[in-house]
C-alpha cells in the first residue's frame, strides 16, 4: 500500500483484492468473488495501469512521496483508529444466524425485484460518471477550438 | 348648517397637499384645474351656510367644536364659529379668493409648470389658513391660520425667486409681521391666563372681571399684532414693498384679505376693546393717522401697484377708525366692500397693465381705456367705489357709514370727521388720478386684447359687488349687530361732496404733469414717511451696534451706511433699505469681500449672535471639561479590543482552510469519527 | 459460521476501511489517493458479504454489488480527474492544487 512506486501499489492492491475474493468465497458468496474479481481486478486494476503508464517513475519523484510521507503520518494514523474505533468497541453480541450460503439466484430475484429502483439508481450513476468522464477527459485542444 | 363649517378650508387644505405634497409631475393644466377648483370649493361649501343665516338664523353664534385637548386644568378647544362676523368675513374672503384663483388661471398661464405649482400650492394654503383665521372660535385655530398667512405672505411675496427685491421685500414682510405677531402673541397668552379659556366667548365673557391696568396692556398688545398684520403706522413699511409678489397675490394677500386679518381680530375682540377705552382711542387714532398719510402718499404714487398698496393702508385705516370709536359692524362691512373693489382694481390694473407691456407705472397706462376698454371700465368702477362717488357706488354707503361713526363718537367726533374726510378727498384725487391717466388717448398701438373668461368672470363679479353692493351696506351692519346712524344733512352732503372734490382735484392732477411733479417732489421729504429709516437708525443700528460689543466684533456694520443726510427720498427708500439692513445681517448678500473671505457665513451668523455664542462657548466648556476627560474612552477601548481580537482569530481561522485535498479529507474524517463517537456514546449499553 | 468468526471479519474489514482511510489521508499521490480509496471501500464489502452470509439474506450481496458500482465509476471519474489535473497543474501532488486556500 504505501509504496513509493505506483506499481508496486497497483500489484498490492491487486494481492488484496485476491484475497478478498477468497474470502468471499470462503463466506458462500461464490458470485460476488467472481464478481469482484471481474471488475475490480479485471477492470479496474486495468484501468488504473494504463493511466501508470502514462506517469514517469522517475527515482526523484518516488524519493519526494516517501519524504512527504515520513513527515505525515501520525495525524492521518490517529484519525483512521479514531474512525474506526467505535465500530470496534461498538460490536456487541450478533444474533445467531443460519449461516448459509446465498445462490446468485436469490441475489438475481432480490436486484431485479424489490430492489429495481436501487439498480437504476446505480445505472444513473453509472451513466452519470460515462458522462462525467467524456466532459473531464477531453482534450483543451478542443475546447480552444470551441472557444 | 353649522356643522358644515370645518369642511370649508378642507378642499384649498387638500389641494395644498396634492399640489405640494403629491410625488407625481403634473401638467399645467392639471396644477390649475387642482388650484382653481380647491379654491373655488370653500366658497360653495359656504354658500348653503350664508343662506341658512339670511334669515337670522345664526345671531346667536353656534360654537362647533372641533377638537378638545383636555390639559386637566383647562379644555384647549379648537372650534369654529358661525356668526355674522365670521359668515359676513368668510363668504368675502372665499368668494374674493375664488375669483383671484380664476383670475391666476389667465394671469400666470406664461409661468413654467413648477412656479406655477408652487403659486397654486401657496396660494390654496394661503386660502385655507385665511378661513381658518376668519372663521376661528378660538385663540389656537386663529393664531394658527394667522402664521400659515403669515408664511404665505412671505413666501408668495418672494415668489419670483430670482429677484433680490422680490426676496428682500418678502423677507421684510415676514420680519415686521414677525415682531406684530409676537405682540399679538403675548397679547393673547396673557388674555388666556387672565380669562382661563382658549375660547374666544369664554375670553369675552371673562373681560368684565379682568382689572382695567391688566386690561389696558393686553388689549394694546392684541392692537399692536393686529396692527401690524394690516400695515397700519407704524408697521406699514412692509406693505408698499410686498407689491414686488405677482398681482393676483397683490389682489388676494396684501389688499382684499390678509391685511384685513388684523381688522377681523379686532372686530373679533370688540367687546375687549369697548373696555378699555384709552387703548380704543389710541386704536383710532392710528387708523385716522394711517387713512390721512397713506392717502397722502397714494396721491403721489407713480407705481399703480403701489398706488392701490397705499390705498389698501388707507382703506384699513379708516375700518380701524370705525373699530378705534367703536363701531365694529361698521368696519366689517367696510372690509367686505373694500375687498371687493380692491381685488377689481388689482385685477383691472393687472389686465392694463399687462397690456401696457408688463410695466405697472402709472405713466404707462396711457391710453388703456382703447386698448382695455373692458378692463378700463371695470378699473374705473371700482375708483369710483373707492373714492366713494354719492349713492351709486358701495364704496359710499360704507364710508359714509364710517364717516358718520366717527362724527357720532363723542367730544372728539368733528375733528376725526374733518380729517377722515380730508383723506377722502385724497382717495378720490389718488383715484381718478389713475383713471383720468388712462382715459388719454395716446397714438400707441392698441395691444392684443388679453382675457378670455379667467379674466371677464372675476370682474364681473367684483364690479357687480362693486356697484350693486351699496344696497346691502345697511343691512350688513344690521346683521352684524351695528346700529344705524343718524347723520345731520350738512354732514350727509359733505360727505357726497368730498368725493367729488377729489375727482376735481385728480382732473387737475392728471392734466398739469408738472404741478403733480412739484406736489410730489415736495411731499416725498414728508418725515413720516422715513419710518422705514428711523427703524434702520433707531433699532437695526443699535441692534447691530449690542451685537458688535456682545459678539468680540465679529459683526461688522456695513460700509456703505448711509448718513441721515443724504437719504432718498420717501419712494426710493422702501426699495433701498428694504435690501439693506437685514440683508447684510441675516443671511449676507455676500457684497462684503473682506470679511467674506475671512470668516464663514455660520461663523459671522453666530458671531453676532450673543445668545449663539454663549451657547458655542458653553459647548466648547462642555467639551473641555467633561468630553475631554472621557477622551481615551476605557469602555471603547476595551470594545476595539475586543474587535481586534476577533478579527485575529479570523485570520487564524482562515489559515485553516489550506486548499490541501489531504487536510479536507482530514476534516470529513474528523467529522466522521466525531459523529461515529457520539452515535457510540448514546447507544452505550 | 459463528458469531466469533462474524466479529472477526467485521473487524477485519474495519481494519481494511482504516488502511484505506489512512492512505487517503496521507498520500500525496493522486493515484496513491485512489488506490487508498479502493481498498477503503473493499472494506464495507466485505462487511456486507460477511453479514449477508452469517443471515443468509440476498441483501448482503445486493448491497456489495451496489458498492461495486459505486467503486467503479468513482475509479473512472478519479482517474480522469487524475489526468485532467495532471495536464492542468503539471504535478500529480494533490498539495499542488491548493487555489481554494483561504
Amino acid at each position: 500500500m504505501t509504496r513509493p512506486n505506483a506499481v508496486h501499489a497497483l500489484l498490492y492492491l491487486v494481492v488484496t483484492l485476491l484475497a478478498l475474493a477468497v474470502s468471499f468465497f470462503a463466506l458462500g458468496a461464490a458470485f460476488a468473488a467472481v464478481l469482484l474479481i471481474m471488475i475490480y481486478a479485471g477492470a479496474i486494476v486495468v484501468l488504473f495501469v494504463f493511466v501508470v503508464m502514462t506517469l514517469p517513475t522517475a527515482p526523484e519523484a518516488m524519493a519526494r512521496e516517501r519524504a512527504a510521507l515520513n513527515r505525515a503520518w501520525p495525524l492521518p494514523a490517529i484519525m483512521s483508529v479514531l474512525v474506526i474505533a467505535p465500530f470496534l468497541f461498538g460490536l456487541g453480541e450478533v444474533a445467531p444466524g443460519i449461516a448459509a450460503p446465498v445462490s446468485a439466484q436469490a441475489v438475481g430475484r432480490l436486484l431485479f425485484g424489490p430492489w429495481a429502483l436501487a439498480i437504476e439508481l446505480a445505472s444513473l450513476l453509472l451513466l452519470a460518471g460515462l458522462i462525467g468522464v467524456r466532459h473531464i477527459g477531453r482534450s483543451d485542444r478542443v475546447r480552444g477550438d470551441r472557444r | 348648517m353649522a356643522a358644515m363649517l370645518p369642511f370649508v378650508p378642507a378642499p384649498a387644505l387638500l389641494g395644498f397637499l396634492i399640489l405640494a405634497l403629491a410625488p407625481v409631475t403634473l401638467s399645467r393644466g392639471a396644477i390649475m384645474t387642482i388650484g382653481i377648483v380647491a379654491g373655488g370649493l370653500p366658497a360653495l361649501l359656504l354658500a348653503p351656510v350664508v343662506m341658512s343665516c339670511v334669515g337670522g338664523g345664526c345671531d346667536v353664534p353656534t360654537i362647533v367644536p372641533i377638537l378638545s385637548i383636555d390639559v386637566g386644568a383647562f379644555v384647549a378647544q379648537i372650534a369654529m364659529s358661525l356668526d355674522p362676523l365670521s359668515v359676513v368675513a368668510g363668504i368675502t374672503v372665499a368668494l374674493v379668493g375664488a375669483l383671484v384663483l380664476i383670475y391666476s388661471g389667465a394671469y400666470m398661464a406664461a409661468e413654467p409648470v413648477p412656479d406655477l405649482r408652487r403659486y397654486f400650492a401657496q396660494m390654496n394654503l394661503f386660502l385655507a389658513g385665511m378661513l381658518a383665521v376668519v372663521l376661528a372660535a378660538d385663540a389656537l385655530l386663529l393664531f394658527l391660520g394667522w402664521e400659515i398667512i403669515g408664511l404665505c405672505s412671505f413666501m408668495l411675496i418672494a415668489y419670483y425667486a430670482k429677484l433680490p427685491k422680490a426676496i428682500a421685500a418678502g423677507r421684510k414682510a415676514l420680519v415686521t409681521t414677525r415682531v406684530a405677531d409676537t405682540f399679538l402673541l403675548a397679547g393673547l397668552m396673557l388674555l388666556f391666563l387672565q380669562a382661563g379659556t382658549t375660547r374666544f366667548d369664554g375670553m369675552l365673557a371673562a373681560v368684565k372681571q379682568i382689572d382695567a391696568w391688566q386690561l389696558a396692556p393686553i388689549a394694546g398688545l392684541i392692537a399692536l399684532g393686529a396692527l401690524g398684520k394690516s400695515a397700519q403706522i407704524p408697521f406699514h413699511t412692509w406693505l408698499p414693498s410686498a407689491m414686488a409678489g405677482p398681482t393676483p397675490v397683490s389682489a388676494l394677500l396684501h389688499s382684499a384679505t390678509m391685511v384685513a386679518a388684523g381688522v377681523i381680530l379686532l372686530v373679533r375682540l370688540a367687546p375687549l376693546f369697548a373696555a378699555a377705552p384709552e387703548i380704543s382711542a389710541g386704536v383710532a387714532a392710528i387708523g385716522i393717522a394711517t387713512a390721512a398719510l397713506a392717502a397722502l402718499a397714494a396721491v403721489i404714487q407713480r407705481d399703480v401697484k403701489k398706488m392701490l398698496a397705499f390705498s389698501t393702508m388707507s382703506q384699513i385705516g379708516f375700518m380701524v377708525l370705525a373699530l378705534g370709536v367703536g363701531a365694529p359692524a361698521v368696519a366689517l362691512a367696510h372690509f367686505a366692500i373694500h375687498a371687493a373693489f380692491k381685488s377689481l382694481l388689482f385685477l383691472s390694473a393687472g389686465v392694463m397693465s399687462h397690456a401696457a407691456g408688463g410695466s405697472t407705472a402709472i405713466a404707462a397706462l396711457h391710453g388703456s381705456r382703447d386698448r382695455q376698454p373692458l378692463a378700463f371700465w371695470s378699473f374705473a368702477i371700482g375708483a369710483a367705489s373707492l373714492a366713494g362717488l354719492p349713492v351709486v357706488t358701495a364704496g359710499w354707503y360704507s364710508k359714509e357709514a364710517v364717516l358718520a361713526a366717527a362724527l357720532t363718537s363723542g367730544a372728539w367726533g368733528a375733528p376725526l370727521w374733518i380729517l377722515a374726510a380730508l383723506a377722502a378727498v385724497l382717495t378720490g384725487t389718488y383715484a381718478f388720478r389713475v383713471v383720468f391717466i388712462a382715459a388719454t388717448a395716446t397714438g400707441d398701438i392698441a395691444a392684443p386684447p388679453w382675457g378670455g373668461l379667467a379674466t371677464l368672470v372675476p370682474l364681473f363679479a367684483l364690479a357687480f359687488v362693486a356697484v350693486v353692493g351699496g344696497l346691502s351696506v345697511d343691512a350688513l351692519i344690521a346683521f352684524a349687530g351695528g346700529a344705524p346712524h343718524e347723520l345731520p344733512v350738512l354732514a350727509t352732503l359733505l360727505g357726497a361732496a368730498v368725493p367729488i372734490l377729489g375727482a376735481v382735484l385728480a382732473r387737475q392732477l392728471a392734466g398739469d404733469p408738472q404741478a403733480f411733479a412739484q406736489i410730489s417732489a415736495r411731499l416725498r421729504h414728508l418725515r413720516i414717511f422715513r419710518v422705514d429709516t428711523l427703524y434702520y437708525l433707531l433699532l437695526v443700528r443699535n441692534f447691530r451696534r449690542i451685537t458688535k460689543v456682545l459678539g468680540n466684533a465679529e459683526a461688522r456694520e456695513p460700509h456703505d451706511l448711509r448718513k441721515p443726510a443724504d437719504l432718498t427720498p420717501i419712494i426710493d427708500v422702501v426699495e433701498r433699505v428694504s435690501d439693506d439692513p437685514l440683508g447684510r445681517v441675516f443671511g449676507g448678500t455676500g457684497e462684503k469681500p473682506e470679511s467674506a473671505d475671512r470668516d464663514p457665513d455660520l461663523v459671522r451668523f453666530v458671531g453676532g449672535d450673543p445668545l449663539g455664542r454663549l451657547l458655542t462657548r458653553f459647548a466648547r466648556v462642555f467639551v473641555r471639561d467633561f468630553v475631554a476627560r472621557f477622551y481615551p474612552d476605557r469602555i471603547d477601548q476595551a470594545w476595539m479590543h475586543f474587535a481586534g481580537t476577533l478579527g485575529e482569530i479570523w485570520a487564524g481561522a482562515r489559515r485553516v482552510q489550506t486548499g490541501r485535498l489531504r487536510d479536507h479529507s482530514l476534516g470529513i474524517a474528523l467529522g466522521c469519527a466525531g459523529l461515529l463517537l457520539f452515535a457510540w456514546g448514546t447507544s452505550w449499553r | 459460521m459463528t458469531s466469533t468468526a462474524l466479529t472477526g471479519i467485521l473487524i477485519v474489514a474495519a481494519g481494511l476501511f482504516a488502511i484505506g482511510l489512512f492512505g487517503v489521508l496521507a498520500r500525496r499521490g493522486i493515484l496513491f489517493q485512489l488506490v487508498a480509496l479502493e481498498v477503503a471501500l473493499s472494506g464495507p464489502a466485505l462487511g456486507f458479504i460477511a453479514a449477508g452470509a452469517y443471515h443468509a439474506d440476498a441483501q448482503g450481496q445486493g448491497m456489495f454489488i451496489l458498492t461495486l458500482t459505486l467503486a467503479a465509476a468513482e475509479v473512472a471519474v478519479g482517474l480522469a480527474l487524475f489526468l485532467r489535473i495532471r495536464r492542468a497543474a503539471g504535478s500529480d501532488d494533490s498539495d499542488a492544487i491548493s487555489r481554494l486556500k483561504g
